[in-house]
């Protein structure tokens, strides 16, 4: 079975334009501390980033962002709550920040329209042995024979002036959907994500998703850990840009039957649709009516991916 | 209802008004059918002959009851008249209970709050200890199964004049390290981290001051130590719990032919501290409940009338808790019943305050009526309540200071063919209905980081159970069979966003239907006892519960030495197979229960 690890190192974003970078260092804090919001500021500012912080008092516990320099990969379970696996920053940089939120995660770009070209994204500590090994709530990724396709997925949503853009891009945290377990991978190390095909946005959204749900929700623990974010430049947009805004369209939106698609690219094209698990459940290599019979699809939300001509962009449709 | 038995000058016996009840389905378990049991959990007993659903997270683990689709909680259990249940949590762990601490195990299904507060709603569980009319008594019995088990039990009582004492003390060990199926049902993996020991020592004395006067004393001592194991979809876990309890219970009873008195005071204390190095996690807890509890009984040409009153004060401290928490409860009932050759009437009322502030007024009547010679029919309406619990109240985070109680009504209404002849046939069906508002639930409330408990749930329960018993004789021979099937509904009524929770939705861990069949054989001195359980379908909190069937079959010799040295010796050898068709089965998923496994033992009585 193809799988595609969106975003990994893109190979089609075609203007990588090394912009602002944000690493968190300028926080000053201890090794192996961190600051959780008790200040009651509400945020935490690095440069015109603003990373949305929810402190309650009483019970000193947080929403939102942290930001850390604890170095502990091998302590598992909720005390560990604040450590990144690979027990440094990026490139063994002293900050990051780690995200703990049921819902949706934001963060803001102060200045308006920024974009972004990526950031560095790792596990968590404790959700990284939670899924290795399992705990009290959560299983072990695999299962009890190490079949089971689990997974961990961080989807990024970017917006602009409180609007969604119709791109998204999806990280696995975690991979045991292989048919062969031993290609089934938890992500341990800081690894790029191309946010490129975002566009100019001025927030981006993190919701994570696993495949370890009970009736109290998502049983893994919902953390994970960002590093060294590249902004782009207000004055350059990538080809995937003007991809995204133009020239790549779907539609009727939502669709009962037929999906058409709107591209202009000239060459062979190809088309993956994801459900909102991460499932592949469409793909053509070889893609030229520019039609997709949907109707066999159950009704919900879906991702298209198209490549070709060297790029590639994503849409979000409803079938009904 | 005898509200006061005399057997001899030297044992009385002065019951409340409150062991009564009218109305209502009992189940009862004397010294005699103790006594032919193996040392087991009572949560054994409770799912094999009561036909009450355990929620057992495997062998030597946690486990509690659901009695007519309630939570754990909704179980009240009682040792001695005197509450057990921790007022952290809210419940006791059965587990740790065995049936040979106790001389009588009576169970009540539906609602009793009336009778003995809060946590009455599904049922009750009565723990008793009763004085040894022997002058003199030893018993030693001793276990030994599959996966490490031991166990070890004796007591020695003896009577002197006025003084009767009896000393129990009772061991066991087990590893738990059985191997089970896993989800392809090829592979197998042995359970670890399992390992527990647990001492009982319990003292019992009785002083009769004159034939209506009588003191007594129960001393019991709890010291558990018990691993627990990964999940099943868990690589390794170091997570341990030790439970230590101190129980005190001293009562003055009086009971002459129409009054009978009782005035008892109870000092329970214990600590559960559980331990997860791996985590680095130390979680202790503990509480102190004193009660003060009394009762009046008053037999008159128009009825029998009680009245009594309870005073509790508990301090409780735990790793959750921002400080110590002190609660004072206090609570006064009244009880009338009536009674005919035909008709038995009880009505009774209590109201209780919790740190001063009034909780739910109880209700409750209960009428049995003789149909006809064979038939009897029982009904019941009842209002039974729920306070939270102190982890409900003080847990941080989550915990909520302006939780209401848990309360609402109980409908049940049974009828009885019992045919007493010379092959007994019994046979009963009741039906029953309860609905609980502001259920507690801990839920996921919007813009909280925590979960926290709030009244937010409405709880139908309703279902049907059918008992029935035929025994028959040839001579001295016996088969007797036994079936009962009891159909649970227990459903959600207001829809909830997390916990996911559909209206109309069955409770998690409530199955829709179980039932049991049961066969026994006594010829000479040997009895073969098969017990035939099943359980539907049950969902989970991860996953649904697929329905399963479990047989345990047990044979056990009587070996009667008459008189050494003028005192009797009697002896039981036994040996039983559990599960005896090695079902691959889960009470709660993740949590492996054991294949087929052996236990044998033998016990001694020696009396004078």
């Amino acid at each position: 079975m193809i799988r595609i690890l969106f975003t990994l190192v893109s190979l089609f974003s075609l203007s990588i334009v090394q912009g602002q970078t944000i690493d968190f260092e300028e926080f000053e804090i201890s090794l192996d501390t961190f600051l959780n919001g008790s200040d009651a500021n509400g945020q935490f500012q690095s440069q015109n980033l603003s990373l949305p912080n929810n402190f309650d008092p009483e019970f000193q516990s947080w929403l939102g962002w942290s930001i850390s320099s604890v170095r502990d990969s091998m302590t598992p379970g909720f005390g560990n709550q604040y450590a990144a696996i690979p027990a440094s920053g990026f490139e063994g940089s002293r900050n990051y920040a780690v995200s703990f939120q049921f819902g949706e995660n934001g963060l803001q770009f102060e200045n308006g329209n920024s974009g972004i070209e990526g950031l560095y994204v790792t596990n968590n500590t404790y959700a990284y042995l939670s899924m290795r090994d399992g705990d009290a709530f959560a299983k072990k990724f695999g299962g009890e024979i190490g079949d089971d396709p689990d997974f961990f997925l961080l989807t990024v949503l970017g917006y602009t002036d409180g609007e969604q853009v119709a791109d998204t891009v999806q990280f696995y945290l975690a991979d045991y959907r292989f048919e062969d377990n031993s290609e089934d991978y938890l992500i341990s190390e800081w690894t790029y994500v191309d946010l490129s095909s975002l566009g100019g946005i001025d927030s981006l959204g993190f919701s994570l998703s696993s495949s370890d749900n009970g009736q109290f929700g998502m049983n893994t623990p919902a953390y994970f850990c960002i590093d060294q974010i590249t902004l782009m430049e207000n004055t350059r947009t990538t080809v995937d840009d003007v991809f995204v805004k133009n020239a790549f369209q779907v539609y009727p939106n939502p669709v009962f039957e037929n999906l058409s698609l709107s591209h202009d690219i000239s060459g062979e094209v190809s088309v993956q649709i994801y459900n909102m698990l991460g499932k592949l459940v469409y793909e053509s290599q070889d893609f030229k009516t520019k039609n997709i019979n949907v109707s066999t699809l159950e009704s919900g939300s879906y991702i298209l991916q198209l490549f070709g001509g060297q790029r590639r962009s994503s849409r979000l449709f409803v079938k009904q | 209802m005898d509200t006061s038995v005399v057997l001899d000058e030297y044992v009385i016996l002065a019951e409340s008004i409150r062991q009564s009840t009218i109305g209502s389905l009992t189940i009862d378990f004397t010294e005699e059918d103790i006594s032919n049991k193996e040392n087991q959990d009572i949560s054994d007993v409770l799912s094999e002959e009561a036909g009450i659903y355990i929620k057992g997270y495997g062998l030597g683990s946690l486990s509690t009851s659901s009695i007519r689709g309630g939570s754990a909680g909704h179980t009240l259990v009682l040792w001695n008249g005197v509450p057990l249940q921790s007022p952290l949590l809210g419940l006791l762990d059965l587990s740790l209970l065995s049936t040979n601490s106790f001389e009588e195990i009576k169970i009540s299904k539906g609602g009793q709050s009336a009778m003995w507060g809060s946590g009455a709603i599904g049922g009750v569980i009565s723990l008793k200890n009763r004085q040894d009319q022997n002058d003199m008594s030893l018993h030693i019995h001793s276990r030994f199964g599959s996966f490490g088990q031991r166990d070890f039990d004796s007591s020695i009582g003896f009577r002197t004049g006025k003084f009767v004492s009896r000393t129990s003390f009772n061991i066991k060990a087990a590893e738990n390290d059985f191997t089970y199926l896993l989800s392809d049902g090829i592979s197998e993996r042995e359970q670890s981290n399992a390992q527990l020991k647990k001492l009982d020592l319990q003292q019992d004395l009785y002083f009769t001051l004159n034939p209506e006067n009588q003191i007594s004393i129960h001393y019991w001592h709890q010291n558990t130590h018990r691993h627990i194991p990964p999940t099943t979809v868990q690589t390794f876990s170091e997570a341990f719990q030790d439970d230590k309890a101190h129980r005190l219970i001293a009562t003055w009873q009086r009971a002459t032919a129409n009054n009978s008195f009782q005035f008892r005071v109870a000092r329970i204390q214990e600590e559960l501290n559980y331990f997860d190095p791996s985590i680095n996690l130390i979680s202790p807890s503990e509480f102190l409940n004193i009660i003060i509890d009394t009762d009046y009984l008053w037999k008159s040409a128009i009825g029998t009338i009680g009245i009594g009153a309870s005073q509790f004060y508990t301090t409780a401290n735990a790793a959750g808790f921002m400080e110590d928490i002190d609660e004072r409860k206090s609570a006064l009932f009244l009880s009338y019943l009536f009674s005919t050759d035909k008709i038995q009437l009880q009505t009774s009322v209590r109201q209780e305050w919790l740190d001063g502030d009034q909780v739910p007024f109880i209700p409750s009547v209960g009428v049995n009526i003789d149909l006809a010679k064979t038939w009897e029919a029982n009904v019941k309406i009842s209002r039974n309540y729920r306070l939270p619990t102190l982890n409900d109240r003080f847990w941080r985070p989550g915990g909520n200071t302006t939780l209401q109680a848990e309360s609402g009504w109980s409908q049940e209404a049974s009828l009885i063919y019992n045919n007493d002849d010379d092959n007994p046939f019994q046979f009963s069906v009741t039906g029953f209905s309860r609905q609980i508002e502001d259920w507690i639930l801990w839920a996921l409330v919007e813009e909280q980081s925590y979960f926290s408990a709030n009244n937010i749930s409405k709880v139908w329960s309703r279902g049907s159970e059918v008992r029935s018993s035929y025994t028959y004789y040839f001579g001295e021979t016996y088969l007797q069979l036994k079936a009962g099937y009891d159909f649970t509904k227990s459903t959600n009524e207001i829809l909830i966003d997390q916990p996911a929770l559909e209206k109309g939705e069955q409770l998690l861990y409530t199955p829709l239907h179980q039932g049991f069949l049961q066969a026994e054989i006594q010829w000479n001195s040997f009895n073969l006892n098969y017990h035939h359980r099943f359980i539907g379908d049950a969902i989970g909190i991860n996953e649904d519960i697929k329905r399963f069937h479990v047989s345990n079959i047990r044979l056990q010799t009587n070996i009667n030495i008459d008189q050494v040295d003028s005192m009797d010796l009697k002896a039981k050898v036994y040996v039983s197979i559990h599960n005896l068709f090695n079902r691959n089965y889960r009470v709660i998923e993740r949590r492996p229960m054991p294949g087929r496994y052996l236990s044998v033992g033998i016990k001694v009585d020696l009396q004078k």
